[in-house]
């Protein structure tokens, strides 16, 4: 809130016309926020034990007070009346007609709905007879599927079974060590190879002189 | 049933403690239901590092492979007698993969890199990335005007 600077007409007299605008002289500006007293200060002290003087009617204004009092009461209360009855009545012509338009139109809404109703379950029984259909399909495919995989399996483990009893003749048991290890310690194994541009196999670990005539092997 | 390789160095000893010692660990095999697919030597040969072990440093070994087959579950216990063993100087166990066949590329490969297809998809994709050029449309390839 802002409010020009009060000043008596004598000294606005003798001032420019311009002066008390607030819009043109910023200066004049003043702040009026805090007018009264905050609204969380308490009680004062000196009104704490203070009691309020009660207010003294006089017996015949008392009276006539009441009166009119009564009488606009009672004027109000019979006008609310007679709007209610005239609302109530008309209400009830209204609502009697709407009611029986209603059930006219839920039963027209009634017969659209079945209709629907038996279009939308046609379709569904088609669609639900499909969708069995392909479940069937898909589960005796699976089952199919799982067949082959089993019998594969099976294959696949007899395989297994068969090359190893091929390999059983040369397992080295506690029975032929001995021949293993002295078969081992005569003929050293060296794993080293070495492979050039032509494809040719050199093996052995270290280098040698004419690579050419000790070619192994070509890939 | 997995195929395990193991290699193992044994301490420099003479033939018969060297026959004497192969022939207590593939024991300790055999003792776990196991059999042995593959033995082989190495040779004695320097070792690429110095390794001690039991107290003592070794810098040659005599170097076998044995292939074997045992429950997995004797692996631990395999590991555990090889490492106090007191002839082992070192031993490792892994699981033999299967080699799966790999088809031959070497003739691609070595060709210029231009030619191969990998260089030649890459070189698409950085095509991609490029961002569009501004054309002069003066039909010159230089610029004629200062810059």
């Amino acid at each position: 809130m802002l409010r020009q600077l009060q000043c008596s007409a004598s000294v606005r007299f003798f001032l420019p016309p311009d002066i008390m605008n607030v819009v043109a002289n910023p200066v004049c500006k003043q702040s009026v926020r805090w007018r009264r007293k905050p609204p969380g200060t308490p009680l004062a002290k000196s009104k704490l034990f203070r009691i309020p003087p009660r207010p003294q009617v006089p017996e015949e204004e008392r009276i006539e007070l009441f009166r009119l009092t009564t009488n606009y009461n009672t004027f109000i209360k019979s006008v609310r009346e007679f709007l209610r009855e005239e609302v109530q009545s008309a209400a009830g012509k209204e609502q009697l007609a709407d009611a029986v338009s209603m059930d006219d139109d839920l039963i027209r809404c009634k017969e659209i709905n079945d209709k629907w109703n038996a279009e939308v379950a046609l379709i569904r029984e088609k669609r639900l007879l499909h969708e069995k259909e392909e479940k069937l399909n898909l589960i005796s495919k699976r089952l199919e599927e799982r067949k082959i995989r089993e019998r594969n399996r099976v294959a696949e483990i007899n395989e297994l079974v068969r090359m190893e009893k091929e390999k059983e003749k040369y397992y080295i048991t506690s029975e032929n060590i001995d021949e293993a290890i002295e078969n081992a310690l005569r003929g050293e194994v060296d794993y080293n190879f070495a492979i050039d541009v032509k494809g040719n196999i050199y093996k052995g670990e270290v280098a040698e002189e004419n690579l050419e005539k000790k070619a192994v092997e070509t890939v | 049933m997995i195929t395990y390789e193991m290699p193992l160095l044994l301490r420099l000893m003479t033939r018969p403690e060297l026959v004497s010692t192969l022939k207590r660990t593939a024991g300790i095999i055999f003792d776990q239901g196991g059999i042995i697919r593959r033995l082989d030597s190495l040779g004695t040969k320097d070792l690429p590092y110095r390794i001690s072990s039991h107290g003592a440093v070794h810098r040659r070994a005599s170097q076998f492979i044995i292939e074997f087959v045992v429950p997995p579950s004797s692996i631990k216990i395999l590991k555990d007698e090889f490492e106090r063993d007191i002839d082992v100087v070192r031993s490792r166990i892994y699981k033999v993969e299967e080699l799966t066949p790999v088809e031959c590329t070497l003739h691609e490969e070595i060709l210029p890199p231009a030619y191969r297809k990998d260089v030649q998809e890459m070189v698409e994709l950085a095509k991609k990335k490029f961002k569009p050029k501004f054309k002069n449309n003066t039909g010159l390839s230089y610029y004629p005007f200062q810059k």
